[in-house]
């Protein structure tokens, strides 16, 4: 069964930019706040593939009922708010401030590079693919590095690990 | 829903007015409406460079910076995203070689650069399908900028040199998109997809179907505007990796039109 999962815009854009989103959508419910949809504008190709996917009905709309986060902006704040009124909810982020929040306030947080050795872990991709994926959000240039360099180094320690049971 | 619209009033001193006399009058547009485009292009450049400094210094989450400026969120990262490509891939192998020197695993980093050094390739497959029925319009961002779809200007048509499967595959899927948008007769989105439907096939656009495609993007039409407009500044972006601007006979198109030859020539 899958994980129900609220997300903001950028961490939509960023999977969807590096060719993750067909694997996010297997892996996760994707629940969206209205405040969320109106960043993601169809002018723009994540915004397209965005619309697409709430019309085709893939994803779904929810709008939190309490303003609990006041902090950071209106997507991230909807984000965070609907994830607060579902507690065994993922919340898929990539902004280290709200981010780092989201954690203190004892939400499951997900970035997109943790996401992408979450993937490797899982066996939905290669070692090689895993990486290519990383290569892929670091190229974009607005994934925080510090995340793709901790994401690395947790793939580095799982491959080694693989290696290892294997001799 | 009703957009609201601001009525602003600029004073201009006679040389300046005979500018946009002028320069409105080859882009055969209004003064007024010559105004409004070139003032916000030109507020837009302003905001992506501010942005752009208050995400690096910290100031601002994407979310929060386009609520302040009214650009879209992906807009800014885009702009970002352009400026900090180079050095987040040095980051992203010299994390690498620290992952493999801290492992012992010198493969490690010989497959981190192997997966830098497919980002470059224009061929790299663009989604993983996965069985979703999801489709997706843009290739992934590279380490290089992807391969935009390479033109030739022959005159008055471009000749296709080279599009990857994808491209092809992409190119296909919007034109039958725009057939379905707003169908039926000659001022339908249909008979303008089976021109480039069938100009794609032999290899080349005539400048006639470019400048038809160019007034569905950029019409002000109520049969235009909305659903029907995306499908083609779709179109237009997969063709030519941007909406084209407005093609109109006469000299301003003429120009257009050489510029869009010559970019697409590069």
């Amino acid at each position: 069964m899958k994980h129900f999962a609220s997300f903001d815009s950028s961490f939509w854009i960023h999977v969807h930019r590096a060719g993750l989103l067909a694997l996010v959508l297997e892996r996760y419910a994707l629940r969206f706040a209205p405040v969320v949809a109106s960043e993601l504008r169809e002018t723009f190709p994540s915004g397209r593939a965005f619309w697409e996917c709430v019309r085709d009905g893939q994803i779904t709309e929810v709008a939190p009922r309490l303003q609990t986060v006041q902090e950071f902006g209106p997507g991230e704040r909807a984000a965070m708010n609907v994830a607060l009124e579902h507690r065994d909810w993922l919340l898929l982020l990539d902004d280290q401030r709200p981010f780092r929040d989201a954690t203190a306030r004892g939400l499951r947080a997900i970035c997109s590079p943790v996401l992408v050795v979450a993937l490797y872990v899982e066996g939905r991709i290669g070692a090689q693919e895993a990486l290519t994926s990383l290569a892929r959000l670091a190229a974009l240039g607005t994934v925080s590095p510090h995340l793709v360099a901790a994401a690395l180094a947790q793939l580095g320690t799982v491959l080694r690990a693989a290696r290892k049971e294997g001799d | 829903m009703a957009t609201e619209t601001r009525t602003v009033s600029v004073r201009l001193d006679p040389d300046a007015g005979k500018r946009l006399d002028k320069a409105s009058a080859l882009m055969r547009q209004s003064r007024g409406g010559f105004l409004e485009k070139a003032g916000d292009e030109a507020a837009r450049r302003v905001l992506l460079e501010w942005t752009a400094r208050r995400y690096r210094q910290g100031g601002g989450t994407f979310s929060e910076l386009a609520q302040e400026s009214g650009l879209a969120v992906e807009e800014i990262m885009e702009h970002l995203g352009d400026e900090e490509r180079s050095a987040a891939m040095e980051m992203f192998l010299a994390s690498s070689r620290t992952v493999a020197e801290a492992q012992n695993d010198p493969a490690f980093l010989e497959m981190a650069q192997q997966a830098v050094a497919s980002l470059t390739r224009p061929d790299v497959p663009d989604v993983r399908a996965h069985g979703t029925g999801l489709t997706l319009r843009e290739t992934p961002a590279s380490y290089t900028a992807a391969a935009p779809v390479a033109w030739r200007r022959d005159g008055d048509r471009l000749s296709l040199r080279g599009a990857s499967d994808n491209q092809r595959a992409t190119m296909e899927r919007l034109v039958r998109e725009l057939s379905a948008v707003r169908g039926g007769g000659r001022g339908g989105s249909a008979a303008l997809a089976a021109e480039l439907a069938g100009e794609l096939e032999a290899g080349f656009l005539t400048r006639a179907t470019v400048e038809w495609l160019s007034q569905w993007c950029h019409s002000q039409g109520p049969g235009y505007r909305g659903r029907a407009q995306r499908a083609a500044r779709a179109v237009s972006e997969a063709l030519f990796g941007r909406v084209i601007p407005a093609l109109p006979r006469g000299d301003a198109g003429d120009a257009a039109w050489r510029e869009l030859g010559t970019q697409a020539t590069d």
